[in-house]
């Protein structure tokens, strides 16, 4: 039950070099120092997406598997509470990563050629 | 990530303080159950011991309820010669419960569960916090 925060700080600077748009960007993300997922191979902005939303939707799932589970009187509150604040913080950090990257990609859109 | 491990552990805590009291409310409700005859034990307290055991899965130690054993203190004894529980000489046994202990351990729990909570509140919002640099 790992928030992967970092992971998705990483996933972002590696979104903002495979979109190589110039060596600005490029050492933007080596002097951050975030961008270290070199060995990962580079992922596509799709696939970084779809692991986001896998790892969120498991989340979710864990969440709605123990609430029921409470509510059958199987489960202790505080297993509950725990794994629905769990999905919660899974969630807004791939809504905000999201949100960036997609700010990211229209500034970039919107750039007068 | 440290924060979650965090929440885990306070999580745990007050795993353990919710066993902490149930064995408390087991010993408040039987206060007054006494044996069913001459020579048989009334009830006896039971009380909880605690551990740091590590757990594997998230690389952290965590506190486990280690064992509730039996207070091995001495029973009470009360004259009541027309009881079913009486002896030769009119005295029954009762439980070696003592309220005013039990009223204390009651409220260290409490204050224990709401330190975790408290602990929980701050990793989460420290969690938020950080988030919202992203924003």
């Amino acid at each position: 039950m790992n928030i992967k925060a970092m992971d998705a700080a990483n996933a972002y600077a590696n979104v903002i070099k495979n979109q190589g748009v110039g060596s600005g960007t490029d050492k933007i993300g080596s002097i951050s120092g975030i961008g270290s997922a070199a060995g990962e191979g580079a992922g596509t902005f799709s696939d970084i997406l779809k692991a986001a939303i896998t790892d969120t939707s498991q989340a979710v799932g864990t969440s709605a598997t123990s609430g029921i589970q409470a509510m059958n009187g199987k489960a202790d509150l505080v297993d509950v509470v725990t794994s629905v604040q769990n999905a919660e913080m899974v969630l807004e950090t791939v809504v905000a990563v999201r949100d960036k990257v997609i700010a990211a990609y229209q500034d970039i859109i919107k750039m007068p050629i | 990530m440290d924060l979650a491990k965090a929440m885990m552990i306070s999580a745990a805590g007050m795993k353990v303080q919710s066993t902490r009291m149930r064995v408390i409310a087991e010993n408040l409700a039987n206060s007054g159950s006494v044996g069913t005859g001459p020579g048989v034990d009334p009830y006896r307290r039971k009380t909880v011991t605690f551990i740091n055991a590590l757990d594997s899965e998230m690389g952290v130690n965590r506190v486990k309820v280690n064992k509730v054993t039996f207070d091995q203190s001495e029973f009470g004894s009360r004259y009541d010669p027309g009881h079913p529980a009486a002896d030769e000489n009119g005295y029954i046994k009762t439980p070696n419960v003592n309220g005013l202990i039990e009223a204390m351990d009651m409220k260290q729990s409490q204050r224990s569960y709401e330190a975790n909570l408290n602990s929980i509140e701050v990793s989460k919002s420290m969690m938020m916090r950080t988030l919202d640099l992203l924003r």
